[in-house]
């Protein structure tokens, strides 16, 4: 709790007030009773009192350390103003100033750039692929329900669809890649599985020499991959790979379900000197291709060759 | 026109301050020989210590160069310089934290904190005391002094050490006048109740 400050009698405070215009000098007070004259000498007597409180004259030492304290404050202050007023005189914009900044931005974009590039390929590679698999499964299931066909249409030049008796119309398909989407039309995968994030298109494999692709005939043989280039463009595509993934390869899905990305373009001509336009992995079977030069293709047309 | 060395000590201490703060030489070592006695003094018992006054001594007067170019040349130096050792002496007190003071300031028993200076300081306490206790008796003022609130002390430093009138008490502490008047009563009445309270605990001894 606080305790009220002590204050005097109202004619003691009279009687100070008094004292204290009178510079603390009794003598030039009148006291107007016996009462006033009690309470002067009291004050006379603080004043005598107050007068004992020792203080100790200062000597000269202090005025010198006193003067020491303030040159030491001038210099804090003026060496504080030079910092202050330092970065003020560089602000201007100077030519080397802007071309640090500038090759700073440019490593920056030179750095920055690929790099995101490379996750974003990267990303649309691993889309791709996840898209492949599913669509290996609707492969799978689609050719259990159709006594081991595959959906792709068959023959080269007669651009024939595949399929099980019944399930695609009679009137066939223009292309491969439609005859292709009775698996996402019949529910075996999702509406989007036949398309690639970031690719332009994907390629089928198409059965030259049977009317079917029976996936119980195939061998760790490819299904389906990304953009053929040959047939994107056949005067550049037959030595590069797909330009799906900007060139740096392909996605291949096999008929055993896996999914490979092969970085390198294949070509091989066998014993017929037959051409296999897949870009595939040296050494996978049933990739030899027939000769397209001469032949149009539909670009959605299958480019595998048996 | 530069003013001659020896012209200094006849000059006030506005232009005492002024040739200092206009890079003058020698102006300033005069302003603190002028102060230095009297300020000192008010910093020992404000700080309770001649020690610890010489510190707040020192800062007062870095203060006063550093902040000159704000002091008003048409006012008077003294309340300023004695406005700024009051806040450096605050601020030393608030660092040592030595808020906690006696209860000197408790009201007096049965007055309802009201003190009638005669009955406070008796006819026989007007006797001088013998040469030997004098040591004793400038001790225990010391003690009683220093034991005041920090706003009575300050209050009773200007009013009697410095014989400042009210205003310029008001306008060193930048307070109202009415509570200059209050506070000075309260100082007066805190240190007499003090005061017959050493005298009656050294009595019962």
């Amino acid at each position: 709790m606080t305790q009220r400050e002590p204050s005097l009698d109202p004619r003691d405070a009279h009687l100070v007030d008094q004292l204290v215009n009178a510079g603390w000098d009794p003598s030039k007070v009148t006291p107007a009773s016996a009462q006033d004259v009690e309470a002067l000498r009291a004050l006379a007597r603080i004043g005598t009192l107050l007068d004992q409180y020792p203080s100790p004259a200062p000597d000269q030492s202090l005025i010198d350390a006193t003067l020491l304290s303030v040159e030491r404050a001038d210099a804090e202050r003026t060496e504080r103003m030079t910092i202050t007023d330092a970065p003020i005189a560089r602000s201007r914009w100077r030519m080397p100033d802007f071309i640090s900044v500038a090759a700073c931005l440019l490593l920056l974009i030179g750095v920055a750039v690929p790099m995101a590039s490379q996750v974003r390929a990267t990303s649309s590679r691993a889309l791709c692929a996840s898209g492949f698999r599913e669509l290996g499964s609707a492969f799978t299931a689609y050719s259990t329900d159709s006594m081991g066909n595959l959906p792709m249409a068959a023959g080269l030049g007669s651009m024939l669809a595949a399929g099980p008796s019944g399930d695609l119309p009679t009137s066939m398909p223009a292309d491969n890649a439609q005859a292709v989407r009775v698996l996402a039309d019949k529910g075996y995968c999702r509406p989007g599985c036949l398309h690639c994030a970031g690719a332009r298109q994907l390629s089928f494999r198409v059965p030259l020499h049977a009317s079917h692709v029976r996936i119980t005939t195939l061998v760790l043989s490819p299904l389906a991959a990304d953009a053929n280039p040959i047939l994107l463009s056949p005067k550049a595509g037959i030595k590069s790979a797909s330009p799906n993934h900007g060139g740096d390869g392909q996605n291949v899905l096999f008929s055993d379900g896996a999914v490979v990305w092969m970085p390198l373009p294949f070509i091989t001509v066998g014993p017929e000197r037959r051409l296999d336009n897949m870009w595939t992995l040296r050494g996978v079977s049933g990739t030899e291709g027939v000769d397209l030069k001469g032949v149009k293709f539909d670009q959605y047309e299958v480019f595998l060759g048996q | 026109m530069p003013l001659p060395m020896e012209d200094w000590e006849s000059q006030t201490d506005e232009a005492l301050l002024k040739a200092h703060l206009d890079g003058r030489d020698g102006a300033f070592r005069v302003l603190l020989e002028r102060y230095r006695a009297e300020l000192h003094r008010f910093l020992t018992m404000f700080m309770g210590s001649a020690t610890a006054a010489d510190d707040v001594f020192q800062d007062t007067w870095v203060q006063v160069h550093l902040s000159g170019g704000t002091f008003d040349q048409e006012r008077t130096f003294k309340p300023w310089l004695f406005t700024v050792a009051a806040n450096k002496a605050r601020d030393h007190l608030r660092r040592r934290k030595r808020h906690a003071m006696t209860s000197i300031d408790a009201p007096m028993r049965g007055t309802d904190g009201q003190v009638a200076l005669a009955e406070t300081l008796s006819r026989n306490d007007d006797s001088p005391g013998d040469p030997m206790g004098s040591y004793d008796e400038a001790q225990l003022v010391k003690t009683v002094v220093d034991g005041l609130p920090v706003h009575l002390r300050e209050i009773l430093l200007l009013g009697y050490f410095h014989k400042m009138p009210y205003q310029q008490i008001a306008e060193t502490l930048g307070i109202p006048l009415g509570t200059v008047k209050s506070r000075l009563h309260a100082a007066v009445a805190a240190f007499a109740d003090a005061w017959k309270r050493t005298q009656s605990g050294q009595d019962a001894a």
